[in-house]
C-alpha cells in the first residue's frame, strides 16, 4: 500500500546518497531493526505485530539480543509464508484466514500481487510518517524529505540509549519525525552542534519529573519548515492514521509556496522579521481535520484559529493584552495575504481607510457615530449591511474624506462575498490599531 | 480553436473511496476520479465501449462539491463469519461504526469532443462510485478548449491528470487490468464552495 511506495522512495534515494545496494530485506534488518527494535526501547509499537508478542515471562525492555534475534526470525517466516495483513505489513488490510475482520468491507476484491519486498518497504515507510497534532501523520513521497527524515531517526535512537536520559519514553518515532522535520529544516533556528538542552528549549521535548517525552508538533510549523526546503513547490501528501484501526484522510495537495508567501508579506506590512518568529507561526492553521476537508493544504487553511470570533461580528481586538498587538500582525499578514492572493504590490489601503473612518468618528459629538462603527458597519455579514451604514456615513462627510468613503462603497460593491469577509475583518482590525495608537 | 462539449451533472451526495483506506474507523472521500472511475462512467454512459480497453470519450474532467461532511454510519463484514456451538453452527455477520467523510453537493463536468457523445451523456445520470450517490445531468455546453481548462468560475474543480511524472503519484490499481494508476492533481478556481 501507500507506505511500501514511499518505503520505496527512500530505499532507493538511501542506496544512491550512502553509494550502497541494500535489498529491502536487508535494509530492513541491517539497518531498520538495528535503530529501531534492537534495544531494551523500541522507537516503534506495532500492536500484534511480531516484535510485540511477547511469551510468557517476556517483557520489551528485558529482552535478550537472541530474543529480539528471534522476534525478527518469526516476522521473516511471517512475509514468507503469510499472506501480507495490517499485523506485520503496515497499512495493509486485517487478515481474513480465520474470520472476515469488521473492516473487510472497506477491502477492495481487486487481487494485488505483494512480494516480500513490498512488506519490507511498508515498515520503512510506516517509520517514516511525520506525526502532526490532531493525531494523523503525513508521509511524503519525497527522497529529499525521507532521507532528512531518516537522519533523524540515528537522533532519536542516540537519545533513547543515553543513559541520563532515562526517562526518555520509546515508540515516539513518528511524533519525533514531525518534530525532527520542522526543527532540522528551519534554517534559522536549527544549530549544527545541537545537544539535548536546545531541543527541550525548542519545546521539542516535553521534561517533568516521571516521564520525558516528544511532543506533538502543529502540521503549519512542519509546514513553514518545508516551505524553506521548497519555497516556491507544491507536494501532494497522504495525510492518515494508523493504530487498531486506520484512519483515511487521503492525498492532499500541500502548497509550500504559501508558507514562503506569509513570510513575504509579513516583512512587506512591517519591515523586518523581527518577533518571536515560533509564536507568531504557531497562531496559523486550522485543525489539520477542517484544513483536509479544504481539499489542499495552502493560504486558506494557514488561517489564523483566532481570527473567526471576529468575523462578521462586531467582536474586536482592544490591545488591551499583551498577546493582541503579535495577534494583529499575525492576522492582518493573512488577510493581506489572502486579499492580494494573485496580485503583486501589497498596499496599507486599509490602513488610510482606517484613518479615514477614525477621523469620522472623532468629528462626531455624540455616541452615536461610535454605534454606527462598531455595531454596524463593522459587524456587517453582508456587502449590503456595510454599504448601507457607510451611506449613513456619507452625508455627514466633505470633501477628500468623502471621495475616499465613496470609493470605498464602489469597490465592496464589487468584491465577492469571500472577499468581503476578509476586508472587512482587516479593516475594522486597522480601525483598532490607529485607534489605539492616537 | 478547437472546441469541447461539457456536460454538467449535480447531485446531492458523493463518496470516492481512497484505495488505501483498508481497515479504516474514519474515511475521507477522494476528491478527485481516478483513471478507471472514469473509465467506468464512460462504459455507464456508452454500454457499446463495455469490450474496449481505456478511456475513448470523456477528454477531461473536473470535479468540485461545497464541503466535506462526516457522516456515521454501519458497515458490516463482506461475508459470514462462522463458529461452531455444540453440534450448531452459528453464522454471523458483524458489524463495524465508520465514520465516512461524504462529498456535499458534488458537481462534475465531464468533456466530450463529440456532440453527438455529449447528447448521448446528456440524457443519462451517472453516480460517483456507489450507485446511490446518483448526479443527475443539469446543462449541456459547448466551450472553446481554452476556457475549459483555465476558466476558474465556471469549470472550477479537481481534476487528476493522467500522466506520469515527477508531480504523480499512485492512485490505485486499475479494476480490470491491475495495473498501478498514476495521475497528479490539477486543482482550477477554488474547487470546494463553502467552508
Amino acid at each position: 500500500m501507500i507506505t511500501t511506495v514511499v518505503g520505496r522512495t527512500f530505499l532507493e534515494a538511501y542506496n544512491k546518497k550512502y553509494e550502497s545496494n541494500k535489498s529491502p530485506k536487508e535494509f530492513f534488518e541491517e539497518v531498520y531493526f538495528e535503530l529501531f527494535y534492537n534495544h531494551s526501547k523500541y522507537m516503534q509499537w506495532i500492536t500484534n505485530s511480531p516484535f510485540v508478542q511477547m511469551k510468557s515471562g517476556q517483557k520489551p525492555d528485558t529482552l535478550t539480543s537472541d530474543e529480539r534475534k528471534e522476534k525478527l526470525e518469526n516476522l521473516f517466516s511471517k512475509v514468507e509464508n503469510e499472506e501480507p495483513d495490517g499485523s506485520f505489513a503496515l497499512g495493509f488490510p486485517a487478515s481474513e484466514t480465520k474470520e472476515y475482520a469488521s473492516t473487510s468491507g472497506l477491502v477492495s476484491d481487486v487481487k494485488l500481487p505483494t512480494t516480500s519486498d513490498d512488506v519490507y518497504l511498508s515498515w520503512i515507510g510506516s517509520g517514516l510518517g511525520i506525526g502532526v497534532a490532531g493525531g494523523f501523520s503525513i508521509l511524503f513521497d519525497d527522497p529529499e524529505i525521507t532521507l532528512k527524515t531518516f537522519e533523524g531517526w540515528q537522533v532519536y535512537r542516540k537519545y533513547l540509549n543515553d543513559n541520563s536520559l532515562s526517562k526518555l519514553r520509546g515508540n515516539q518515532i513518528n511524533t519525533w519525525n514531525g518534530q525532527w522535520l520542522t526543527y532540522s529544516l528551519d534554517s534559522e533556528v536549527f544549530r549544527e552542534d545541537f545537544d539535548f538542552t536546545d531541543l527541550q528549549t525548542q519545546k521539542i521535548f516535553e521534561v517533568n519529573a516521571t516521564l520525558i517525552e516528544a511532543n506533538t508538533v502543529n502540521w503549519s510549523a512542519l509546514f513553514f519548515s518545508l516551505s524553506q526546503l521548497y519555497p516556491k513547490g507544491e507536494k501532494t501528501g497522504y495525510v492518515y492514521g494508523f493504530g487498531q484501526t486506520n484512519k483515511t484522510i487521503g492525498f492532499i495537495p500541500f502548497y509550500l509556496k504559501s508558507g514562503s508567501r506569509i513570510i513575504e508579506v509579513y516583512r512587506q506590512l512591517f519591515g523586518s522579521f523581527d518577533t518571536d518568529k515560533k509564536r507568531f507561526e504557531a497562531l496559523f492553521g486550522m485543525h489539520i481535520k477542517r484544513a483536509c476537508e479544504l481539499g489542499s493544504i495552502g493560504l486558506q487553511a494557514l488561517r489564523p484559529e483566532g481570527i473567526t470570533k471576529y468575523m462578521g461580528e462586531s467582536k474586536n481586538l482592544s490591545f488591551s493584552k499583551p498577546d493582541d498587538t503579535l495577534n494583529y500582525f499575525a492576522y492582518k499578514t493573512w488577510l493581506t495575504a489572502m486579499l492580494t492572493k494573485n496580485k503583486e504590490e501589497i498596499t496599507n489601503y486599509t490602513l488610510e481607510l482606517a484613518e479615514t473612518i477614525l477621523r469620522y468618528r472623532n468629528q462626531g459629538t455624540k455616541n452615536d457615530r461610535k454605534t454606527l462603527i462598531d455595531s454596524k458597519l463593522f459587524a456587517s455579514k453582508t456587502r449590503r449591511l456595510f454599504i448601507e451604514a457607510l451611506i449613513e456615513m456619507i452625508k455627514d462627510l466633505e470633501s477628500k474624506d468623502l471621495e475616499i468613503i465613496k470609493q470605498l462603497k464602489d469597490e465592496v460593491h464589487l468584491m465577492t462575498n469571500e472577499e468581503f469577509a476578509y476586508f472587512c475583518t482587516l479593516l475594522k482590525f486597522d480601525y483598532a490599531f490607529v485607534e489605539k495608537k492616537s | 480553436m478547437e472546441k469541447y462539449y461539457v456536460v454538467k451533472y449535480s447531485g446531492q451526495f458523493g463518496f470516492i473511496k481512497p484505495w488505501t483506506a483498508v481497515r479504516d474507523s474514519e474515511t475521507f472521500s477522494q476528491q478527485f476520479l481516478t483513471p478507471s472511475i472514469v473509465e467506468g462512467i464512460e462504459k455507464k454512459l456508452f454500454p457499446e465501449l463495455l469490450g474496449v480497453h481505456g478511456i475513448r470519450k470523456i477528454v477531461g474532467h473536473r470535479l468540485s462539491y461545497s464541503q466535506i461532511s462526516s457522516q456515521q454510519e454501519v458497515i458490516q463484514t463482506r461475508g459470514w463469519n462462522s463458529t461452531r456451538q455444540g453440534k450448531q453452527i452459528l453464522f454471523e455477520r458483524p458489524n463495524a461504526i465508520l465514520i465516512r467523510g461524504v462529498l456535499h453537493e458534488p458537481i462534475l463536468h465531464l468533456a466530450f469532443e463529440n456532440k453527438e457523445d455529449a447528447g448521448k451523456a446528456f440524457s443519462q445520470h451517472v453516480c460517483l462510485c456507489r450507485n446511490e450517490d446518483i448526479l443527475l445531468p443539469e446543462i449541456l455546453e459547448e466551450v472553446q478548449q481554452v476556457d475549459f481548462e483555465s476558466d476558474a468560475e465556471s469549470y472550477s474543480g479537481y481534476e487528476l491528470v493522467f500522466e506520469k511524472n515527477e508531480k504523480s503519484f499512485l492512485v490505485g490499481y486499475n479494476r480490470l487490468t491491475n495495473e498501478a494508476m498514476y495521475g497528479w492533481l490539477k486543482i482550477v478556481g477554488s474547487p470546494v464552495k463553502y467552508f
